[in-house]
C-alpha cells in the first residue's frame, strides 16, 4: 500500500479551509502552517493573475508532497525522517536533532522548524482555561517512533503526517474530509481501482517539480475550464 | 468523552450544524455534522475557528464598567451591581420623562438565535421606546421584490442544480457560501453554464465560464441593456409577458429609449460582450439569477435590483424549476415568534414607540425627547455602519450605553457598560437558515466560560431587579431559563413541519420548514394589480419610478478618483473573526488591493503603506496588487481596521440607498458610494 493525494485544481476554491483545520487538527502553533493554500503568480492570496481581458486566477494547496525518493530524509544525518511502509513521510520527534538540513533540501519549502516550545507559544497566547488544541495524545508508529504529538519539541522540525493518527486507523487527513468543495481524494495508489489510481489515469495528473525527481504521492488535476 | 450537537449562529448562508465533542467540561473538537443535507459535515474556515473563538483570549468573562467612554479604563463590576445600576437609570429615565422613549435598542444579527429575540422581547416589554428600524444589509433588494411580485419568495438553494444556467449577479459565493459553490461547480460538471457579473474578478468569477467585468453601480444599466437586446431579437415568453404581468408595453416603450451604446460606456464592458450575455441567458432554459448583496449598495441599488429582476419576466423563468430569482426568504422565518420577525418585512410596528431610520446617529440633536439610553446587542455600529466617527460620537453623547458581546469591538470600547456574553456552545439556542430553512438547535455543550450568561439570562437578571425597583414597568415573562423561553418560539405548524414536539429534538433532527420547492409557480403575485409588475402603482405612489429605472451615477472624481468598495472576506464574517488568530493570520496584514498600474502612477510598491483619504479623514494600510480590480477601484474586508486600529467605515459617508422604507422602514446604506484617493506615506 502506497498512501497518496490527488487535488483537483478545477474544484478547488481557495477557501482555506483545509489550512485552518490542518492547523487545529494538528495543534500546529500561532505562526506554523503545515498546509497552505496559495494563488500561483500574486504574492497575496486571491488576487487574480494573466492580463486585462484574459484573467485568471488558480489555487494551488501545497503541504508535504510526500515524495517516493524524499530529499529530506536522504539529507537527515540521525534518520529522524524516515519513510513508512505506506509510503508516509514523516518524523521522530525523539530523533530529531533540529540540524535543518532537510528544511534546506526541501524543494517545498514544507517544513517548518519549532524556534522556541510550542507549549510556551500556546501559553502566550492567552488562551482561556489553558485551552489546547489539536489531537490530544501522543501518537507512536509500529516500531515505537513519535511520529505526532501535540506539542513537539522545541528545536526540531515538523511537517504533514497526512494526518498519521488518524489515517493509521483508517480514516482520511482531516483536509480531505473537511474540503469543502470534495477537491482532495485520498487513496491507495498501488491500488489500480481506487479512486485516486483512477483520476492520476484518465485526468491529465501532475506533480510538482517533477523534474526534480522527488516522485511525490500528491498528485494534481490541472484546472481546465476556459475561463481560469 | 460526550457528542454534542450545535449549530454556527453566524449571519451567513449555510447556518452549519456542528458536533463538539467535549472532554472534561472542555470543547476539545468542533467539527460538521455529517448529517448535515445542506452542508454534508463541511465547515469553512471560520467553523473550525469557533473553537479558537470560545476560548480567545481576548474573550471578555466579566461584567465591566468603563469610567470613561473610549478611554479603556475599565473596572470589573459585579452582575448584581452592574445590572442594579442599569435597572437604577432605567427607572429614573422613566420617572423623569413619564415613559421611556429616551431608551432605545439596537441589535442586529451578531447571531441568529432565537435566544436572543428575548432582548427584543424585553425592550417591547418596556411600553413606547424607541426602535431603530431598517437593515444594513438586504432592505433595499428586498424592496425591489417587493415591487416586482408584491412579496419576498426564493427557490430552495438546490434549485440551482435543475439550471441550465446560473447567472451568479454581484456575489461571491466561494468566499461567502461555500457550500452553495460546490453544488454550483456539480452543476457546471453537469453541463450548466455559470456567468458571473461583478467588478472584481473573485475566486467564483475564476470558476465561471463566463465572466462580465462590470463598472460598480451600473448594474441596473446593464439590465435594461440585455432587456432591449432581449426584445428586439425576441428572446421574450409571450404568454408569460401578456397573461401575468402588468406594465410590459409600457417597459418596452420605455427599453426603446435605452441607448445601447451609452450602456456600454457606462457598463465598461463592450457592446459584442453585452449580446452574449444576453444570448446566453435568454436562450437558456431554465436559467436563474443570483443576485448577490453587492449589486443594492449604490445609490440606485434598488433600481438595480429591481431591472436584474425584470430580465426573469421577459424570458418566462418565474415560477419554474431551476428559474427564478436567488435573494433571501423571510417566510421561514413565520414560523418563530414575533420577535423574531424584528429586522424583517414582516415585523410588527408598535404605533407607540418612536421608530428612527439607520440615521439615527447622525441626528440624535434633533430628538425629543432625547436618547438617554441605547443597548447595544448582536452588533458592532461603530464598525458596520458608514461613518464611523459619527457612530461613536453619537454613542459618546447618549448618556448610558451597554454592550453584550464576546469581545470589546469597537462599538463595546463606547460603552459604559459591558456585558460579556456566553458563546453558542454555552447557552441553548434554535437557529432558523434565511438560505435553506434547516431548522436546528444549540445543546449546552459547557457552561457559560467565566461569569458570561447567555442574552436571556442577562434580561432575565434585569428584569428580576427591575420587578423589584419597580413592579409593573416590565411585563417581560417571568421564566427560569432559556429553554422555557426557546419553547415559545417556534410556531405550531413549524413542530408539526419539523416532525417535533419538543424543541430539544431538533438536535437530532434534520428538517426544514416547508417552502414550496419552485416558488411562483402559480402565477399569483401578491401585487396591488395580482400580477409581476413591470410598472409599479406601489412605487409610483411613493413618489419612486414605477419602472426599473437607474438614474445616472455619481463618479469619482478628480480629487477622489478610486472608489472603494469594501467587501466580505473569505476568513471573516462582516466584523466577526478579525479579531481571532486563526482568520487574522490568513488576511495577514490590514490590504488594500489595488491594480498595478495605479501603484506605477503613484509610485507604490506591494507591501508600502499606503494613506487612503477622503473628505471623512483618512486612514493607513498596506499595498497589495491585484490585476482582480480595475484601475478605478480599490478594495477591502469588512471589518478590517488600519494599521492604527481604525475603523475602515470611518471614510464612508452616510447616504442611503433608493429603496428599503417599503418592508423595513428605511432604506440601506449606499456603501459602495464611497470615493477615495491614496498617497504614498513615509
Amino acid at each position: 500500500m502506497r498512501l497518496g493525494m490527488v487535488i483537483d485544481l478545477d474544484k478547488c476554491i481557495g477557501c482555506r479551509t483545509c489550512a485552518v483545520v490542518c492547523k487545529s487538527h494538528n495543534a500546529q502553533p500561532p505562526g506554523t502552517w503545515w498546509n497552505r493554500v496559495f494563488t500561483p503568480g500574486s504574492d497575496y492570496h486571491q488576487n487574480a493573475v494573466g492580463e486585462e481581458g484574459n484573467l485568471l486566477m488558480t489555487f494551488l494547496p501545497v503541504s508535504c508532497q510526500m515524495c517516493d525518493n524524499a530529499p529530506c530524509e536522504k539529507v537527515c544525518p540521525v534518520g529522524a525522517t524516515f519513510t513508512d511502509d505506506k509510503g508516509v513521510v514523516l518524523i521522530d520527534f525523539e530523533r530529531c536533532i533540529g540540524c535543518r538540513y532537510c528544511i534546506a533540501a526541501c524543494p517545498y519549502n514544507v517544513r517548518q522548524f519549532n524556534w522556541e516550545d510550542p507549549k510556551k507559544v500556546k501559553e502566550r497566547a492567552g488562551y482561556k482555561e489553558d485551552y489546547q488544541y489539536g489531537y490530544p495524545a501522543d501518537v507512536r508508529d509500529e516500531d515505537g517512533r513519535l511520529v505526532y504529538t501535540p506539542n513537539r519539541p522545541v528545536g526540531t522540525v515538523e511537517k504533514c503526517t497526512f494526518c498519521f493518527q488518524y489515517t493509521s486507523q483508517g480514516k482520511n487527513p482531516a483536509c480531505v474530509d473537511a474540503c469543502p468543495s470534495k477537491a482532495r481524494i485520498f487513496g491507495d495508489l498501488d491500488d489500480p481501482n481506487s479512486e485516486v489510481s483512477r483520476l492520476i489515469r484518465e485526468r491529465q495528473a501532475f506533480r510538482l517539480k517533477e523534474e526534480l525527481g522527488t516522485n511525490p504521492k500528491v498528485y494534481y488535476l490541472p484546472a481546465s475550464k476556459p475561463n481560469r | 468523552m460526550t457528542i454534542y450537537h450545535n449549530i454556527c449562529p453566524a449571519d451567513c448562508f449555510a447556518s452549519c450544524r456542528l458536533l463538539t465533542k467535549v472532554q472534561n467540561g472542555r470543547i476539545v473538537e468542533i467539527k460538521g455534522d455529517p448529517k448535515d443535507p445542506y452542508t454534508g459535515g463541511k465547515l469553512c474556515a471560520k467553523g473550525y475557528a469557533q473553537l479558537e473563538k470560545v476560548y480567545s483570549p481576548e474573550r471578555i468573562l466579566q461584567p465591566l464598567k468603563q469610567l470613561e467612554k473610549g478611554s479603556g479604563k475599565w473596572e470589573v463590576i459585579s452582575w448584581e451591581k452592574a445590572l442594579r445600576e442599569i435597572a437604577t437609570i432605567l427607572v429614573r429615565i422613566k420617572e423623569e420623562y413619564g415613559d421611556l422613549l429616551p431608551v432605545c435598542l439596537s441589535k442586529y444579527l451578531g447571531t441568529m438565535g432565537l435566544q436572543s429575540k428575548s432582548v427584543e422581547a424585553f425592550f417591547h416589554s418596556l411600553g413606547p421606546v424607541t426602535t431603530i428600524l431598517g437593515t444594513p444589509c438586504e432592505a433595499t433588494g428586498m424592496d425591489a421584490l417587493n415591487l416586482n411580485y408584491g412579496s419576498y419568495k426564493k427557490p430552495p438553494p438546490e434549485d440551482m442544480v435543475n439550471s441550465r444556467l446560473i447567472l451568479i449577479w454581484g456575489a461571491n459565493p466561494a468566499w461567502t457560501a461555500i457550500h452553495q459553490m460546490a453544488s454550483i461547480l456539480d452543476a457546471q460538471e453537469n453541463g450548466s453554464q455559470i456567468v458571473v457579473i461583478d467588478p472584481v474578478f473573485t475566486a467564483t468569477a475564476a470558476r465561471s465560464d463566463h465572466y462580465f467585468q462590470i463598472r460598480p453601480g451600473t448594474d441596473g444599466h446593464l439590465a435594461l441593456g440585455i432587456a432591449k437586446i432581449l426584445v428586439s431579437e425576441d428572446l421574450l415568453d409571450h404568454e408569460f409577458l401578456n397573461n401575468y404581468t402588468t406594465g410590459w408595453p409600457k417597459y418596452r416603450d420605455f427599453l426603446k429609449k435605452v441607448d445601447l451604446d451609452e450602456v456600454a460606456s457606462l457598463t465598461g464592458i463592450p457592446l459584442p460582450k453585452i449580446h452574449k450575455l444576453a444570448h446566453l441567458y435568454g436562450t437558456a432554459k431554465p436559467a436563474t439569477i443570483w443576485i448577490g448583496i453587492g449589486v443594492q449598495r449604490g445609490l440606485t441599488g434598488g433600481q438595480s435590483v429591481r431591472a436584474i429582476d425584470a430580465l426573469a419576466a421577459l424570458t418566462g423563468n418565474i415560477g419554474k424549476a431551476g428559474g427564478n430569482v436567488h435573494y433571501l426568504s423571510y417566510d421561514q422565518i413565520l414560523q418563530a415568534g414575533d420577535h423574531a420577525q424584528y429586522h424583517t418585512p414582516y415585523q410588527k410596528i408598535h404605533p407607540s414607540h418612536r421608530h428612527l431610520g439607520l440615521d439615527w446617529y447622525t441626528r440624535l440633536d434633533s430628538l425629543d425627547p432625547p436618547l438617554k439610553f441605547l443597548w447595544v446587542a448582536g452588533r458592532n455600529p461603530v464598525s458596520q455602519d458608514p461613518d464611523s466617527t459619527a457612530v461613536k460620537e453619537a454613542l459618546k453623547e447618549i448618556e448610558t450605553v451597554v454592550v453584550a458581546d464576546q469581545f470589546l469591538t469597537s462599538t463595546a470600547q463606547m460603552a459604559d457598560y459591558f456585558l460579556p456574553v456566553s458563546s453558542p456552545f454555552e447557552h441553548e439556542d434554535v437557529i432558523i437558515s434565511f438560505w435553506h430553512y434547516g431548522v436546528g438547535m444549540n445543546e449546552k455543550a459547557i457552561p457559560p466560560l467565566g461569569e458570561s450568561r447567555s442574552d436571556f439570562a442577562i434580561m432575565n437578571g434585569l428584569v428580576n431587579i427591575l420587578h423589584e425597583l419597580k413592579p409593573g414597568l416590565s411585563t417581560f415573562p417571568s421564566l427560569e431559563n432559556e429553554g422555557e423561553w426557546l419553547e415559545s418560539q417556534l410556531s405550531l405548524e413549524a413542530y408539526d413541519m419539523l416532525g417535533i414536539s419538543d424543541y430539544r429534538e431538533l438536535a437530532k433532527s434534520y428538517s426544514r420548514i416547508k417552502l414550496p420547492s419552485v416558488p411562483w409557480q402559480d402565477y399569483q403575485f401578491p401585487t396591488s394589480s395580482r400580477k409581476y409588475e413591470f410598472y409599479s402603482r406601489t412605487a409610483e405612489n411613493l413618489g419612486l419610478p414605477p419602472l426599473p429605472n437607474p438614474s445616472p451615477q455619481v463618479s469619482s472624481s478628480s480629487s477622489y478618483p478610486f472608489r472603494l468598495l469594501v467587501v466580505r472576506s473569505y476568513a471573516t464574517l462582516n466584523s466577526q473573526f478579525y479579531n481571532l488568530q486563526l482568520p487574522r493570520s490568513l488576511l495577514k496584514k490590514p490590504f488594500l488591493l489595488i491594480h498595478p498600474q495605479v501603484g506605477r502612477l503613484i509610485n507604490l510598491r506591494e507591501g508600502d503603506i499606503v494613506k487612503i483619504y477622503n473628505q471623512m479623514g483618512e486612514i493607513e494600510m498596506y499595498i497589495s496588487f491585484s490585476l482582480s480590480i480595475p484601475q478605478d477601484l480599490v478594495v477591502t474586508w469588512m471589518g478590517v481596521v488600519d494599521r492604527n486600529g481604525k475603523e475602515i467605515n470611518s471614510l464612508v459617508s452616510f447616504s442611503e440607498t433608493d429603496l428599503g422604507e417599503i418592508s423595513f422602514g428605511s432604506r440601506g446604506f449606499a456603501y459602495n458610494n464611497c470615493f477615495v484617493n491614496l498617497t504614498r506615506v513615509g
